[in-house]
């Protein structure tokens, strides 16, 4: 046991394991690294994260690298047997399209209700015309210079 | 610029006090109770704790390393010891020769000791394995759903199920041959009585 | 003894709180002077109360008072002065009394100054600064509260925390409390951490005031530009502390993180940004309802909807319903805080609906061709409002519904953030470029067109400039770089517009112009500048994300290696004790010496990124070497002395200095704007009557 743990603790002390490698650069590692979370700190992504499992993690990355696997599949292997939440956009289709579309669809009722504003205003000057037809009209030019000088 | 706000006539005007409820209020007013009531189950959900003596273990399924498939359900009527460990955490270790002295005496008896490992990258998780010669099933936490369903919250932590499924002991942090040994002993004696 | 002191004065507080709400509201319904009066004190009673409350812990704090279970839980007798004062925020009980105490004094900032202009909103406004006030005085005192101290049994010396003096117990020895008391944490002893809460924190409470007034103006019917006069100061202030707070927050990460960058996207970065995005959507729009009486719901909606994310952001933060690396530990405030919430967002939507199905919301003017400024400020909103949303559901909407409804525990990271911010961004800073030179009703396109030429010009050339020095060729880039400076030029075109204007019809000289220009009209000139603030911001962020270099090489000592244009040597490390007799909380130290060099090999600079290790933790500082262009930002992250082998980050950040120095200049300009000639309100130095006595 005190022979695992020594390793254990060189391990720790020193990342460089993780990159003890030639053909696979640290950067490599670090480009998918960057694209996954750190899955005991939440939020931490995994390239910045330096605890036992992330180090374990990255070399593994590194491992599955080795055997040629591409970026896209590394991170669906960790998807599949961690969790969607080790990444920082969901694998699976539908969990993608659901992070991406209400943000979308947010913006679109956000935009209707601008509309809104926008319609209730040309509306109501077109009531207004109508019933206060002696009225000085709003929109004359020397008012609107007006406005402008006062509003300096 | 200076508007006189209508202070005391609106107290004469309070027939129409009140939000008339059109379509538009009621979504609103909805929504918001809705969005509450969401983040309230979320809330109550992320302050769940482990279950403890007399509470409902929660049921799970894992696939040991060998490949077997092992559903809790049908454990029922053994005694069952679920184990959350992960490689480089210092108590799994220390503890993890105790756990298959364990296994050893009590399998015997009907007792079903289950590792279960946390976030190892597989290499690893087995060499651990390998490194304490354990023979019980031990089995990858695969999308942390044992994690999750018993709400555990760091390495290691232990828990001892009764045949009926109530949990009787939970141990956080490391056990002991000793302590294991002590509520198996009087779980076992429980059932037999 | 400071611990009786502070409960009880804490406990009064609460009173006065709770009985100025009573007394304000049963005055204003009763018009009875007398109660709003005796409200009003009560009310002002609150700030000097938490101030002793305060003081006592802060005296505890000190004095090592470890009896206080707070103070034995944030400092120990090696802890400095330094970071004895500011542990006072440096964990959850101590930062809600600091809070308590930060909210009683805008709250009472605001009865001060505004008493006499604003009276008629007064009660009102009163009862709904003191309910948030009483609230959070409320969690502090009867679930977290600073001044349990621990006490000991005196037969078998087990210890534990309890408010009031427990039967049969004693206070545990000093020798033994001071011998056990815990630091505080590492992370937390960096300047920019230890003035960024205090920043955030009044940013996010001063928003309070502006809330309370439009509540008052919503539940009292007085619609009128009244409350908007009464907190545009207001809210321009507590902007400032939270603008302040999010850029110290960010310079803090890149400092002491040690990931090379200033914002992560992280639910708690992203809950201190959603005030910050409805709250500046509010301070714009506001502008047009005080000038053309439009957008009334609208503004109700934002100032009322800043006030909301204030408080959901607290809530975030410090319940545990999200984790993340800034959270406090889980508490049990997490529900108290959800309902408040839940509250005044349920009130504050009631009260507009009402008001809006009574039509007194409705908007004065109504003519607006489609080009005019009215609209673009409608846009403005509506993008930042989009914002709002996506922001909040990458951050909070998305991870809970799916983990709660499909069981799946998900995160978002920056491949969500920026391909859905990043476009509304651009579309902000475009409407920042084209809005100012809009006019009022409607503009023509050719107008606007001609306003444009010259600051589109020289946009352009600045472009070019920034590519030809920083050597970026890109298409991005270049519109990047574009969209975000073309806001800049049109802030300074405007003001040397009107300024020479001015030199050449009123024969001032430039700097006069200037002064002048800004007195006749702070708020816009203050405005430019701080637009001019964003867009260096925005130019450094654009520098520093699509332009980032970053590598990790491990490298010998001895050995130099190339990196972009620099090459660097690994010369030496060192491990050791800071301090020469070292104590149990001390760090260890192990420093790198790295010569920097360009590529002929010249040296640069001497930089020493290093480790530093605490008995429960260790951080990476990073050493860096700092240019107008960018900076080298390097970090240690693993050494072997064996094999004299280190590994280390390398980021090249180019530009990123710019985001502090746009920070610095969106504050300047947000003072220009703020800057109170009128300190003394207007009635006053003016000798008329406030407007109650019309």
């Amino acid at each position: 046991m005190s022979r695992y743990l020594t390793a254990l603790v060189i391990v720790l002390v020193t990342a460089i394991g993780i990159y003890a490698q030639d053909t696979v650069t640290q950067d490599d590692v670090d480009e998918v690294a960057s694209r996954m979370y750190c899955p005991v700190c939440e939020n931490e992504p995994l390239d910045q994260c330096y605890n036992p499992t992330c180090i374990q993690w990255k070399r593994e990355i590194r491992d599955l690298m080795d055997q040629g696997l591409s970026n896209q599949e590394i991170l669906a292997s960790f998807v599949e047997r961690y969790g969607e939440h080790v990444v920082g956009v969901p694998q699976d289709p539908f969990l993608r399209f659901l992070s991406f579309g209400a943000p979308l669809i947010g913006t679109l009722i956000a935009l209707a209700i601008g509309l809104m504003t926008f319609m209730r205003w040309r509306n109501n000057q077109a009531d207004v015309s109508v019933e206060q037809y002696d009225e000085k009209p709003k929109y004359a030019d020397s008012y609107r210079s007006q406005i402008e000088r006062d509003l300096g | 610029m200076v508007q006189e706000p209508d202070f005391l006539q609106e107290k004469t005007k309070r027939e129409h006090k009140g939000v008339k409820l059109t379509p538009g209020t009621i979504v609103l007013i909805v929504g918001i109770v809705v969005f509450i009531s969401v983040l309230g189950i979320q809330l109550f959900q992320q302050n769940q704790l482990q279950p403890v003596a007399g509470e409902r273990a929660p049921n799970f399924t894992i696939t040991t390393y060998d490949g077997e498939t092992i559903d809790s359900r049908d454990l029922r009527g053994q005694i069952v010891i679920v184990n959350m460990w992960a490689s480089w955490c210092g108590p799994c270790h220390a503890e993890a020769d105790d756990f298959q002295q364990i296994h050893e005496d009590y399998a015997s008896d009907g007792v079903v000791l289950l590792g279960v490992n946390w976030l190892d990258i597989d290499d690893e998780a087995l060499e651990f394995i390998e490194f304490y010669d354990l023979t019980y099933p031990n089995a990858p936490d695969i999308g942390e759903r044992v994690y999750e369903a018993f709400n555990v919250q760091g390495m290691p932590e232990t828990f001892v199920i009764g045949p009926d499924g109530i949990v009787r002991a939970t141990f956080l942090g490391g056990t002991t041959y000793e302590a294991l040994s002590n509520v198996l002993n009087e779980v076992l004696a429980e059932d037999a009585s | 003894m400071l611990a009786e002191i502070g409960l009880i004065s804490l406990a009064l507080s609460f009173i006065t709180c709770i009985y100025s709400i009573i007394a304000s509201v049963y005055g204003e319904i009763k018009v009875s002077n007398r109660m709003v009066i005796s409200g009003r004190n009560a009310a002002l009673a609150t700030f000097p109360l938490l101030t002793i409350a305060t003081g006592a812990l802060l005296v505890a704090l000190i004095t090592q008072d470890y009896q206080i279970a707070y103070v034995f839980s944030v400092s120990d007798p090696t802890t400095p002065m330094f970071y004895r004062v500011t542990a006072l925020w440096g964990s959850q009980k101590g930062s809600l009394l600091f809070w308590d105490f930060l909210m009683a004094m805008f709250a009472f900032g605001a009865i001060i100054f505004n008493w006499k202009s604003d009276r008629r909103l007064m009660p009102y406004t009163i009862a709904f600064m003191m309910a948030s006030v009483a609230f959070f005085i409320g969690i502090t005192l009867f679930i977290e509260n600073p001044f349990a101290r621990i006490w000991a049994d005196p037969v078998t010396g087990e210890t534990w925390e309890a408010l009031f003096v427990p039967a049969n117990a004693v206070a545990p020895p000093e020798a033994w409390l001071a011998a056990n008391a815990q630091g505080l944490s590492p992370l937390l002893r960096h300047f920019g951490m230890i003035i960024h809460p205090p920043m955030l924190y009044l940013g996010f409470v001063g928003f309070v005031v502006p809330f309370a007034f439009a509540m008052a103006a919503l539940a009292s019917g007085d619609l009128s530009t009244n409350w908007i006069k009464a907190t545009r100061r207001w809210s321009l202030v507590a902007w400032l502390f939270l603008s302040l707070g999010l850029i110290l927050g960010g310079r803090w990460a890149y400092d002491v993180l040690g990931w090379g960058g200033y914002w992560g996207w992280d639910p708690v970065e992203n809950a201190a940004f959603l005030p910050w995005l409805v709250g500046t959507a509010f301070i714009h729009s506001v502008m047009i309802q005080e000038k053309r009486g439009m957008l009334k719901v609208w503004n109700m909606v934002l100032v009322i909807g800043t006030y909301s994310s204030v408080l959901f952001g607290t809530f975030a933060t410090r319940s545990g319903v999200i984790e993340s690396v800034h959270s406090f530990a889980r508490s049990s405030i997490g529900f108290p805080m959800l309902t408040f919430w839940g509250v005044i967002t349920l009130i504050g939507a009631y009260l507009i609906v009402y008001r809006w199905q009574r039509g007194e919301l409705t908007d004065e003017h109504e003519f607006t061709g489609i080009l005019s400024r009215e609209t673009l400020f409608v846009l403005n909103n509506v993008i930042f409002m989009a914002l709002t949303i996506t922001i909040f559901w990458g951050s909070f909407g998305a991870p809970i519904i799916s983990e709660l409804v499909i069981g799946q525990e998900i995160t978002l990271g920056k491949d969500y953030f920026l391909p859905v911010t990043v476009p509304l961004f651009a579309a902000l800073y475009i409407l920042m470029g084209i809005a100012p030179l809009s006019a009022w009703s409607a503009t023509s396109l050719s107008r606007l067109g001609n306003a444009l030429v010259i600051p589109l010009f020289l946009t352009v050339i600045t472009v070019a400039i920034i590519v030809f020095v920083m050597g970026h060729l890109s298409i991005g880039a270049l519109v990047g770089y574009g969209i975000v400076i073309i806001g800049g030029w049109v802030a300074i075109y405007e003001t040397y517009r009107a300024a020479e204007a001015r030199v050449r019809t009123k024969g001032e000289g430039w700097l006069q112009a200037l002064g002048k220009l800004l007195e006749r009209n702070q708020r816009r000139y203050g405005g430019y500048m701080v637009h001019l603030g964003i867009v260096v911001i925005g130019i450094g962020v654009i520098g520093s994300t699509l332009f980032q270099y970053e590598t990790r090489r491990t490298i010998t000592m001895g050995d130099s290696v190339a990196i972009q244009d620099y090459i660097i040597r690994y010369d030496d490390v060192t491990v050791g004790y800071e301090v020469p007799n070292p104590g149990p909380n001390d760090r260890v130290l192990t420093r790198a010496t790295i010569t920097l060099m360009n590529e002929s090999g010249q040296q640069i600079a001497t930089i020493n990124p290093r480790i530093d290790r605490f008995p429960q933790m260790s951080m990476m500082i990073a050493g860096a070497h700092s240019t107008a262009e960018r900076d080298f930002y390097m970090l240690m992250d693993g050494f072997d002395a064996e094999q004299n082998l280190a590994s280390f980050v390398i980021y090249i950040n180019p530009l990123v200095n710019l985001v502090w120095w746009g920070g610095i200049i969106l504050i300047i300009g947000t003072v220009m704007a703020t800057y109170p000639k009128d300190i003394v309100p207007e009635h006053i130095r003016t000798g008329n009557k406030p407007k109650e006595a019309v």
